[in-house]
């Protein structure tokens, strides 16, 4: 981590661009989405709710049946005692876990030597419209609220996401947003952005 | 040859997007990249486009269902020569058991078919029957992810999954593979039977039915339809200005354009389940109108399936039944002790709307292009099982077919022994199934591989052979 090649930042070069445009050789630091773990601590944390206890049992976004064989149906609503890191999640064979798989997570039946990155619209479905996301942009309104004005909701908001106060345009757009639809459809449009999982 | 565009490969063209070719058609581009590109793409011409396969989970009986066994019928009640003392999955086996129902010859082929399955006896003469199959498991889960994989342990893609990988998508609104699992609920190892494995999360297939939407389509209802227009509109200025300053991104498009995407698919696809556009003389052929609520709602998932075929969905993956319960054939095919009852509950269900489907292909010239699948996971003893009127699993012996395109109808491959006990004659594998149906797709099963783990990875593992008698 201390090495000039790690450190370096993303920064895209014409040059650098023509001979290595996919970076596979660390000419820059090669941005990339977050892991689907990531993604789910990242919205945890930004809303104020990751639960960062430390060792106990694990947490289950499934529902788990068992007649005869093993049946695992997704939860439609994440309780707050799954409010811990992704690395606690119970990943079991042949279960499908909305927005976990929907982003990558490997099926735990094999060893995964490289995670995929894929870019799909199921994604888009399920960020916009689960109940996690729901929730997660009304903590996230709560936690707004901490500021009376408008227009330092938004600032606050822009650097708990992005580590970046808002541009004018963005300020503009944002307070029209809260002022016709409330915080919550803010923070659901946040919790949606590009920036918010892209790491460059 | 000195164009760039020749000299670059597809991935480096999408990373090189910042060189000047990125305003052209990019959105366009970046969204076939997304969804509907194949990654492949045929080998050669291809006899068939898209791909419906229905599957009825709990091991159908060969034995009751295809394979007609007229020595079992004289034999019934002795004992199976030289397995007297035969102990199988669930235990000690009886002596042999002829069906309860009798075989009736159908079609101009005559081929002799359980009198429990009326309506599909129509299709006799199209349907191109594979006797000789036999399985490496004896156990649902397995034997399910098996027939579906070609492989009995979790984790690898499914026929599907491989399918949309090499061909990619006829209708970038809807989703390329779809499973539709019975309202009793999913198979014996569920999920696993429609996983995209180590292919890109895109290819597993998305589960819908007419009694379930697909998951996270709808707008949530407390989102009213002018904050939905709004939110996508503030997101679009917040991913316009971040893509702004990384023009170099493509991911960045590409997300964008996922978005885009989830939009016109929440459009198209409520429309493919809008059942009740279909006149009702359809409903009639189908079923849907049926007393029996199993046949009515798989019945629905038929003419839900039709409707998908239609519309350019490339893979479909039908079930009729559900996973083992803890009550013997109660939930799908896995009749052990009370064989007669079990199919007379599971015939009916599986009988008209699976025929009316078939039909119905057929009138619209689907047929043509639509290679069709029946599947099962493995076969069932001809003994029954000690102290009952049922059989148990058979992995030596069991019957699949296909039908439609490129295949040859009335037609029988592969033959059990006399009394169905074992694949005899032919012996078929999952492998030679799936490197037919890849054949009919147009593609070579040994060159659509996946490098994985160290491996270049197969639907057909290491084996395979097109089964060439059976091509029309």
């Amino acid at each position: 981590m201390r090495s000039k090649a790690y450190r370096q930042s993303s920064a895209w070069t014409k040059a650098g661009g023509q001979l290595d445009a996919d970076s596979r050789f660390l000419w820059r630091f090669p941005p990339r989405r977050l892991s689907a773990e990531e993604i789910r601590d990242t919205i945890l944390q930004l809303s104020g709710q990751l639960d960062l206890a430390a060792g106990g049992p694990g947490f289950r976004l499934y529902r788990f049946m068992q007649d005869n064989v093993c049946t695992y149906e997704p939860l439609d609503i994440h309780p707050p005692d799954t409010y811990r890191r992704a690395v606690y999640h119970q990943n079991a064979r042949a279960s499908v876990v909305d927005l976990m798989t929907d982003f990558d997570l490997p099926d735990c039946a094999f060893s995964s030597p490289r995670r995929a990155g894929t870019t799909t619209p199921l994604q888009a479905l399920t960020l916009l419209n689960h109940q996690f996301t729901l929730d997660m942009a009304k903590a996230l309104a709560g936690r707004l609220l901490r500021q009376t004005l408008t227009q330092g909701q938004v600032e606050e908001a822009f650097q708990l996401a992005f580590q970046r106060p808002p541009r004018p345009m963005e300020m503009e757009a944002s307070i029209a947003m809260i002022e016709k639809h409330g915080l919550e459809a803010f923070s659901r449009a946040l919790l949606n952005a590009n920036e918010l999982i892209y790491l460059d | 040859m000195n164009s760039p565009l020749l000299s670059l490969t597809r991935r480096g063209f999408l990373g090189n997007v910042s060189t000047g070719l990125a305003g052209i058609g990019l959105a366009r581009l970046l969204r076939q990249e997304l969804h509907a590109a194949p990654s492949q793409g045929p080998h050669f011409p291809a006899q068939a486009k898209r791909v419906l396969q229905i599957f009825c989970p709990g091991a159908a009986s060969h034995l009751d269902l295809w394979d007609y066994k007229p020595e079992l019928i004289r034999h019934h009640g002795k004992p199976l020569p030289g397995e007297e003392n035969l102990v199988s999955f669930q235990g000690q086996n009886g002596n042999l058991m002829e069906s309860p129902f009798p075989f009736i010859p159908r079609g101009q082929c005559g081929k002799h078919l359980t009198s429990m399955l009326p309506h599909l006896g129509q299709h006799a003469d199209e349907i191109a029957f594979l006797h000789g199959l036999h399985s490496r498991t004896n156990t649902h889960g397995p034997g399910c992810v098996f027939v579906n994989t070609g492989h009995p342990t979790e984790g690898f893609p499914a026929a599907g999954a491989w399918v949309s990988h090499a061909l990619g998508s006829d209708n970038e609104n809807l989703p390329t593979y779809v499973a539709i699992q019975d309202v009793r609920g999913e198979p014996p190892n569920g999920k696993a039977n429609w996983s995209n494995g180590f292919l890109a999360a895109r290819h597993q297939a998305m589960t819908l039915a007419a009694h379930r939407p697909i998951r996270n389509l709808k707008r949530p209802p407390t989102v009213g339809a002018d904050e939905e227009s709004d939110t996508r509109r503030l997101l679009t200025l917040l991913n316009g200005e971040h893509a702004k300053d990384r023009p170099h991104e493509s991911d960045l498009q590409a997300r964008i354009a996922a978005y885009e995407l989830a939009a016109r698919m929440q459009l198209s696809a409520p429309e493919v389940s809008e059942l009740e556009t279909e006149p009702s003389h359809i409903h009639a052929l189908y079923g849907t109108d049926s007393r029996n609520p199993l046949l009515a709602a798989y019945a629905r998932n038929c003419l839900l399936s039709r409707r998908l075929l239609e519309r350019g969905v490339r893979y479909v993956n039908l079930y009729c039944a559900s996973r083992a319960s803890g009550v013997d054939g109660l939930l799908n095919w896995d009749a052990h002790k009370t064989l007669r009852a079990d199919y007379m509950r599971h015939c009916p269900i599986f009988d008209q709307p699976t025929a009316a489907l078939l039909t119905d292909l057929k009138q619209r010239g689907l047929l043509e292009d639509t290679l069709v699948l029946w599947c099962t996971e493995f076969g069932r003893m001809p003994t029954h099982q000690q102290g009952t009127s049922g059989r148990d699993h058979n992995p030596d012996a069991f019957t699949l077919w296909m039908m439609g395109a490129g295949v040859r109808g009335g037609v029988s491959y592969g033959e059990t022994d006399a009394f169905g006990r074992r694949a005899a004659i032919n012996r078929t594998t999952v492998w030679d199934f799936y490197a037919t149906v890849l054949h009919l797709l147009g593609l070579d099963h040994k060159r659509l591989t996946q490098y994985h783990n160290g491996l270049e990875r197969r639907l057909t593992d290491v084996h395979g052979n097109v089964i060439r008698e059976i091509l029309a």
